[in-house]
C-alpha cells in the first residue's frame, strides 16, 4: 500500500532514497495534518516573540529597536542579586511552591476519589460545582473577603475571639500566621481545579478493575490506593512536571495572592515576599523592560533545568509519563 | 455495613463543610453588592444586607458605560474561542498520544519548552499589533489563546488511556485517522474535553488584560475589562480633588462587589448544567462500527 | 456515511489549516523586516510643511478617562469644528485610567506611531518618556503654531517641561499648585471651640486630638492612609522639597540656595515627625491598622474622621474672603460632613506639580505641525475646548448662563476632566462648582492668581535621571515599601527601628543615589545659570 503511494509520487525516478523524515510524514499524514494548526500556532504566537528575550541583556530603547539597543551583558540581573532580600524571597518562593504542590495535588486527588465514591449523582455534581467556585474569583476579591475576616476591629474572627474573651490579634502585622494563611488560601482557590481534572481522569478507569478487586475482597481504601492512585499517576506526573517548570515563579505564576492578600503590609514581608512581588514593587516605577525581562529569564532558566532533570528521571521510571 | 455508612456520613459532612467554606465568601460578596453603601461604612460587613439597595447595579448598568454591548462581545469571544481552542488543541494532543507517530517526542518538547520561556510583553504586543495587524479587532481577543501547552498535555494523557485495541479495530474496519478521532475518540473523551473546555471558557470570560492593551474601540470592550475600568474610574474620581464631589454619591465597595457578581455569576450558574458532559464516556461503551 | 464525514471533516481541517496559514503568512512576511518604523518618520520631521495647501490628515489623540458610551458623537462634532480650521480630523482614543499607563508604555516601547498623548508625572510618565526619546521637541513648533498658547501659560510652568534645554510638552494650565494644611470637621471644631485658624504646624494639633479622643469615642481623631501619608505628600511641611518622587532618598531643604541633597529619612525633621506619630499612635489618635491602610475612603465616607492632612490650594478663609460658600473638603467624601480647611504652608510650585498635566506630541508622529496646531486650538478656542470636555450642547448638557452649564444625567458622555485637555481657564462652570462662582469668573480667578503667583522652587525644572543607579533604586524602593509605613505611622518604636531602617537603606545603596542626585543637580544648576 505504502509502496504504491511512494511509487506514484515518484513515477519517473527509480530507487531514490526517501529520507525517513518524509516517509514518516507521509505514513501518518492525516495525523500530522491534524497536528499542524496547533503546532503552527505555537510556533507563531509563542516562539516568535521569544526573540524578545534578548531584551534581558540590553538597555532597551524602543526607538532603536531590538537590534539597535545597547548590549549590557548581565547588568540587568544585578539589582536582584545585589539586594539584601534575595535569599529571603527565593526561599519563600520555593518553599511555598513545594508546599502548594504537595498539599494541592494531594488533597485534590483525595477529594476527587471521595467524590467518585458518592453514589448520589446530585450531591456529587453539587460538590464538584461548588469546589470550583473559588477558582473563578480573582485575588482582588479574595483580598476583600479575607480582610472582612481578619480586620482588626471589624473583622469576623476578631469579633469571635472577643466574644470568647480572647485578645484580638493584629493579623496584618504578624508574619507567623501568614505561613499558614498562604497555603490555606492557595488550596481554597486551586483544589477545585485540580480535583476536577483528577475526577475526569477517574472516569476513564475501566470499572472492570474495581469489579475484580471487589471480588478479591479489597476494601474501598485498598481499591483507592492500589487502583485509582496508580492509574492517576501519569496525569499527576504531568502536573508535577509542569509545576516544577514554574518552581521559581511564585504560586506557579499566580502570584497575585502574595501581592493582594497581605494588603501590601510591609511588616509581613518576611513571610509574604516572593520573587515576583519583590520585582514588581521594585520595577513598578521604572518601566524598565530590560530588567523585568531579565528576572523572567532567570526564573525560566531555573525551572527549565529542573524540568529537564525531572523529565529525564521520570523517563527511566515510566517512559510514557514523561513530558517529552 | 456500618463502616460503609459511617464513612459515607464522614465524606458527606466533610464536603458539606468545605462547600460552605467555598460558598460563604461568594454569598458575602452578593450580600455586600446588594447593600446600601453607607450601611457598609457604618457597620462593616454582614451576612444579610442591613439596608437593601440596588444602587450598585443601577450604577453599573446606567447611562454612560457600554455594558450590554460588552456582554455580547464577551459571549461571542468565549463561545468561539472555546470551540476553536478545543478543536485545535485536541487534534494536536491526539497526534502526540499515538505511539506510531515517531516525532511525538520532539513535538512534545516544542510544546513544553515555550511554557518555560517567553519573550515578554513588548514582543508579544508587537506581534499582534504590528505584524499581525489584529489590534482593535474581535479576533485579537480570541487568537492569542487558541492553544495552551498545559491543556495539550493534559488532553494527551487522556487520549493515551483509550485502549489501543479500540483504535486498532477501527482502523481495521477501514476508518480513516480523522474519522477515528472524530467518531470514536472524541465521544469517549467528553470528560476531559468538557473539563478543558470549562477552563478555557473561564479564561476567555475573565480575560481583561488583552483588551487593556489591544482594544481601543469602545464597541469591542469585553465585560471584565469594562468592569475593571468602571472600578478604576471610581477610584480615580475619588482621588482627584476636582472630581471628588461627583464621586461622593457613587457606590464604591458595593460596586466592587457587584462587579464581581456580574463577572462570576454567569459561569457559576451555567456550570452545574454542563455536569452531564463530565460523566463517564466509557460506560457508553459502544465502539461504533 | 463515511464519505459524508470525510468531506465534512476534511473541510474542518482545511479551515483550521487555512486559518493558520493566513496567520503564518502575515507573520512570516513581517519577520523579514523586524526594524520598527520610527527611523523613517524622523526624516519627515525635517520637511517643511507647505503653507499654502494643507493636506487632510488624521491625528490620533490618546488620553485617559472613563470609557464613554457616546464618545463618537463628540468626536464627530469636534471634527466639524476642527476640520475647517486646520484640515485635520481627530481620532479620540480614550483609554481607561487603570490601563493607560501600561498601554502607553507598550505603545511607546513598540514604536507604534501616534500623534498626541496626555502625559504627566503620575501616569505615562513625562520624564521617562523624554528620556526614552518618546516625545518630540517642540520649541520650534510652539513658536510657529502656538504662540498664543505660550503666552497664556505662565513662564514657571514652561520650566517644568524643559529637559536639557528643550521643551517636550505643552503644560495644560490648571489648578496645579497647592499648599498644605489640615482639615477638621466643622461640627467638632465648633463644639469644642477649637482655635483652628491658629495652627501652624502638625504638633499644634496634639491637644485638639486629645480632646477629640476623650470626647468622641466613635470618631477617629487623625485620619491616615498610605495614600495620604503627610511626610510623602506634604514635604514642604517638613521644610523639605522632593527631587523627583518623594519616596526615593534625595531631597533638598526648602530655602537652601546651595541645594545640598540630603537623605530625608536621616533629617531631624523626620525623626521629630515619627516620634510625634509614635506618641499619637500609642495614645490611639490613629487607627491601629494605619500601616496597612491603602486608603481610608471608607472612614471618610462614613464621616468617622475628625481631622486629616490636607493638600489645599484655596482654603476656607480664602473662599469666605471672596464671598463664596465654603463647605470644606470633607464634603467631597460625605455631603453631610463639612470641614474647615486650613492651609498653613504656602503653595510652592515644584517640578512635579508643574508637570501634573501635559500634552505631548509623539516622536513617532507623522504630522507634528498639524498636531501642534490642534493643541493650540485646545488651548485658545473656547468652543473646541469645552466640546471635548463637556460634550455636545443639548445632548450632553444644557446651558444655564453664558458660561455655566448643567450636565444631563445618563447622556452617554461625562468625563469631568477640564484639567486634562488644555487651558482650564476656558472651562464652563458646572453644577459641581460653588454657587456664584461663574459671576465675573470668580471661581477661576482664584486659582489662576494662585498659580500665576506661586513661588517657584529653586529646583523647578530639574529632573532626576535614575538610570545610572537603577539597581540601587529598585532595592531601596523595596526596603522603603517594607519598613517605611510602619515607622511613619508610629506603629513601631522609632528608637530602635529608625536606626535599623536607615541602615537598611544604606545597605541597599541610598548613599549612591544621593551622590548621583547631587551630581546631576549640580550639573543642571551650572547649565541653567
Amino acid at each position: 500500500m505504502q509502496d504504491l503511494i511512494l511509487q506514484s509520487k515518484h513515477k519517473t525516478k527509480k530507487k531514490i532514497r526517501i529520507p525517513p523524515f518524509i516517509k514518516e510524514l507521509v505514513k501518518n499524514k492525516t495525523i500530522y495534518l491534524m497536528m499542524l494548526p496547533g503546532l503552527l500556532f505555537i510556533l507563531i504566537v509563542y516562539y516568535l516573540p521569544m526573540i524578545g528575550v534578548v531584551i534581558a541583556f540590553q538597555e532597551f530603547n524602543p526607538f532603536k529597536g531590538i537590534w539597535g539597543s545597547k548590549w549590557v551583558g548581565f547588568s540587568n540581573f544585578e539589582f536582584l542579586f545585589r539586594s539584601d532580600a534575595v535569599w529571603q524571597i527565593t526561599l519563600n518562593t520555593i518553599v511555598y511552591n513545594v508546599i502548594f504542590m504537595i498539599t494541592g495535588l494531594g488533597l485534590a486527588m483525595a477529594m476527587a476519589i471521595m467524590i467518585n465514591e458518592i453514589s448520589n449523582r446530585f450531591f456529587a455534581g453539587l460538590y464538584k460545582s461548588v469546589m470550583l467556585l473559588p477558582y473563578l474569583l480573582s485575588w482582588v476579591v479574595a483580598e476583600y473577603l479575607l480582610y472582612s475576616f481578619l480586620s482588626i476591629d471589624k473583622g469576623i474572627i476578631n469579633q469571635l475571639l472577643q466574644a470568647f474573651g480572647v485578645e484580638p490579634v493584629q493579623w496584618y502585622s504578624e508574619p507567623f500566621y501568614w505561613r499558614f494563611i498562604m497555603p490555606a488560601a492557595y488550596i481554597w482557590k486551586n483544589v477545585g481545579y485540580y480535583a476536577v481534572i483528577f475526577a475526569a481522569g477517574i472516569t476513564s478507569i475501566s470499572p472492570e478493575y474495581y469489579e475484580a478487586a471487589k471480588m478479591d475482597g479489597a476494601s474501598k481504601l485498598q481499591q483507592a490506593l492500589k487502583i485509582t492512585v496508580p492509574m492517576l499517576m501519569p496525569i499527576t506526573i504531568t502536573l508535577v512536571l509542569l509545576q516544577a517548570g514554574k518552581i521559581f515563579y511564585a504560586a506557579f505564576g499566580d502570584w497575585g495572592m502574595f501581592y493582594n492578600l497581605p494588603r501590601e503590609s510591609g511588616v509581613l514581608f518576611s513571610a509574604t515576599n516572593v520573587i515576583d512581588t519583590y520585582v514588581f514593587r521594585a520595577l513598578k516605577q521604572m518601566n524598565d523592560f530590560g530588567m523585568s525581562s531579565a528576572i523572567g529569564l532567570y526564573q525560566s532558566v531555573v525551572g527549565f533545568i529542573l524540568v529537564l532533570v525531572s523529565n529525564w528521571l521520570i523517563r527511566k521510571y515510566d517512559r510514557d509519563s514523561a513530558l517529552f | 455495613m456500618n463502616q460503609g455508612n459511617i464513612s459515607r456520613a464522614v465524606i458527606h459532612t466533610g464536603f458539606l463543610v468545605y462547600s460552605i467554606l467555598c460558598l460563604l465568601p461568594l454569598f458575602v460578596v452578593l450580600t455586600i453588592s446588594l447593600s446600601d453603601e453607607q450601611s457598609i461604612f457604618q457597620s462593616g460587613y454582614h451576612l444579610i444586607p442591613e439596608k437593601f439597595s440596588l444602587d450598585a447595579y443601577a450604577f453599573i448598568f446606567s447611562g454612560n458605560s457600554p455594558i450590554i454591548q460588552a456582554y455580547g462581545v464577551t459571549i461571542i469571544v468565549t463561545l468561539l474561542g472555546t470551540l476553536l481552542h478545543l478543536v485545535i488543541s485536541s487534534m494536536l494532543a491526539y497526534g502526540l498520544s499515538r505511539n506510531e507517530v515517531k516525532y511525538k517526542n520532539i513535538i512534545s518538547f516544542i510544546v513544553v519548552f515555550c511554557l518555560l520561556f517567553n519573550g515578554g510583553l513588548v514582543p508579544w504586543y508587537m506581534l499582534f499589533s504590528k505584524y499581525l495587524h489584529l489590534k482593535d479587532t474581535l479576533l485579537v481577543l480570541i487568537v492569542p489563546y487558541l492553544v495552551s501547552s498545559v491543556n495539550v498535555l493534559i488532553m494527551r494523557n487522556f487520549f493515551r488511556t483509550i485502549p489501543d485495541s479500540i483504535v486498532e479495530s477501527a482502523r481495521i474496519d477501514g476508518s480513516g485517522e480523522f474519522n477515528t478521532f472524530l467518531r470514536l475518540v472524541v465521544p469517549l473523551s467528553t470528560p476531559v474535553l468538557a473539563t478543558i473546555g470549562l477552563f478555557v471558557a473561564v479564561f476567555y470570560w475573565n480575560d481583561w488584560f488583552t483588551a487593556s492593551l489591544l482594544i481601543e474601540d469602545g464597541k469591542l470592550y469585553p465585560l471584565q475589562f469594562l468592569l475593571q475600568s468602571i472600578m478604576n474610574n471610581i477610584a480615580y474620581l475619588q482621588a482627584n480633588a476636582l472630581t471628588q464631589k461627583l464621586a461622593t454619591s457613587l457606590p464604591d465597595e458595593t460596586a466592587r462587589m457587584a462587579t464581581c457578581v456580574l463577572a462570576v455569576a454567569p459561569i457559576a450558574l451555567t456550570y452545574p448544567f454542563l455536569q452531564k458532559y463530565f460523566v463517564k464516556g466509557l460506560t457508553l461503551g459502544a465502539v461504533k462500527a | 456515511m463515511v464519505n459524508k464525514t470525510k468531506t465534512w471533516a476534511s473541510k474542518l481541517v482545511l479551515l483550521c489549516f487555512a486559518f493558520t496559514i493566513v496567520l503564518a503568512g502575515c507573520g512570516k512576511d513581517a519577520t523579514t523586516t523586524p526594524e520598527p518604523t520610527p527611523t523613517k518618520n524622523e526624516d519627515k520631521t525635517t520637511d517643511q510643511p507647505k503653507e499654502s495647501a494643507l493636506t487632510p490628515v488624521e491625528l490620533t489623540y490618546y488620553f485617559p478617562n472613563t470609557p464613554q458610551k457616546d464618545l463618537q458623537s463628540v468626536e464627530d462634532e469636534l471634527n466639524k469644528l476642527v476640520q475647517p480650521k486646520i484640515n485635520a480630523t481627530i481620532k479620540l482614543k480614550l483609554i481607561d485610567w487603570g490601563s493607560y499607563d501600561e498601554k502607553m508604555n507598550v505603545i511607546i516601547s513598540s514604536g507604534e506611531p501616534y500623534d498626541i498623548a496626555f502625559t504627566s508625572t503620575w501616569t505615562n510618565n513625562f520624564y521617562q518618556g523624554v528620556a526614552k526619546g518618546a516625545f518630540a521637541p517642540l520649541d520650534e513648533l510652539i513658536e510657529k503654531y502656538a504662540s498664543d498658547t505660550k503666552s497664556s501659560v505662565p513662564e514657571t510652568f514652561w520650566k517644568g517641561v524643559k529637559v536639557k534645554g528643550a521643551t517636550y510638552g505643552v503644560p495644560n494650565f490648571q489648578q496645579s499648585t497647592a499648599g498644605y494644611g489640615y482639615l477638621i470637621q466643622k461640627s467638632i471644631a465648633d463644639k469644642y471651640k477649637f482655635d483652628w485658624k491658629s495652627v501652624t504646624k502638625l504638633s499644634d494639633l496634639t491637644p485638639m486630638l486629645e480632646t477629640i479622643k476623650k470626647g468622641e469615642p466613635t470618631l477617629i481623631p487623625w485620619g491616615y492612609s498610605k495614600a495620604s501619608d503627610p511626610f510623602l505628600i506634604a514635604t514642604p511641611m517638613f521644610n523639605l522639597e522632593a527631587l523627583g518622587d518623594s519616596k526615593t532618598p534625595g531631597s533638598i531643604y526648602l530655602n537652601d540656595t546651595d541645594m545640598k541633597v540630603v537623605n530625608q529619612y536621616e533629617t531631624p525633621e523626620f525623626k521629630e515627625y515619627v516620634t510625634m506619630m509614635r506618641d499619637w499612635y500609642m495614645k490611639g489618635y490613629v487607627r491601629k491598622e494605619a500601616p496597612t491602610l491603602k486608603d481610608n475612603q471608607a472612614d471618610l465616607k462614613a464621616g468617622k474622621v475628625a481631622a486629616q492632612i490636607g493638600q489645599i490650594d484655596i482654603d476656607t478663609t480664602a473662599f469666605e474672603q471672596s464671598g463664596m460658600s465654603a463647605p470644606g473638603r470633607f464634603t467631597n467624601y460625605n455631603k453631610d460632613v463639612q470641614s474647615y480647611d486650613h492651609m498653613f504652608i504656602k503653595p510652592l510650585l515644584t517640578t512635579d506639580k508643574a508637570a501634573a498635566s501635559i500634552t505631548a506630541i509623539s516622536a513617532s508622529s507623522p504630522n507634528k505641525e498639524r498636531a501642534m496646531m490642534f493643541i493650540n486650538l485646545l488651548n485658545t478656542d473656547k468652543q473646541i475646548y469645552n466640546l471635548i470636555n463637556w460634550g455636545v450642547e443639548g445632548k450632553h448638557y444644557k446651558k444655564v448662563a453664558d458660561n455655566r452649564i448643567e450636565t444631563i444625567a445618563d447622556s452617554g458622555f461625562k468625563i469631568s476632566s477640564p484639567w486634562e485637555f488644555g487651558n482650564m481657564s476656558q472651562t464652563y462652570y458646572t453644577e459641581a462648582d460653588a454657587q456664584g462662582a461663574e459671576v465675573d469668573d470668580k471661581g477661576n480667578k482664584l486659582w489662576i492668581d494662585l498659580n500665576k503667583n506661586a513661588a517657584a522652587s529653586n529646583a523647578l525644572g530639574f529632573v532626576f535621571d535614575f538610570t545610572p543607579v537603577k539597581s540601587e533604586k529598585a532595592n531601596v524602593d523595596a526596603a522603603i515599601d517594607e519598613l517605611y509605613y510602619a515607622i511613619a505611622t508610629g506603629s513601631i518604636d522609632p528608637e530602635k527601628n529608625l536606626p535599623m531602617f536607615l541602615n537598611r537603606l544604606k545597605d541597599a545603596g541610598a548613599d549612591k543615589i544621593i551622590a548621583e542626585k547631587q551630581k546631576q543637580l549640580d550639573e543642571w544648576r551650572a547649565a541653567n545659570k
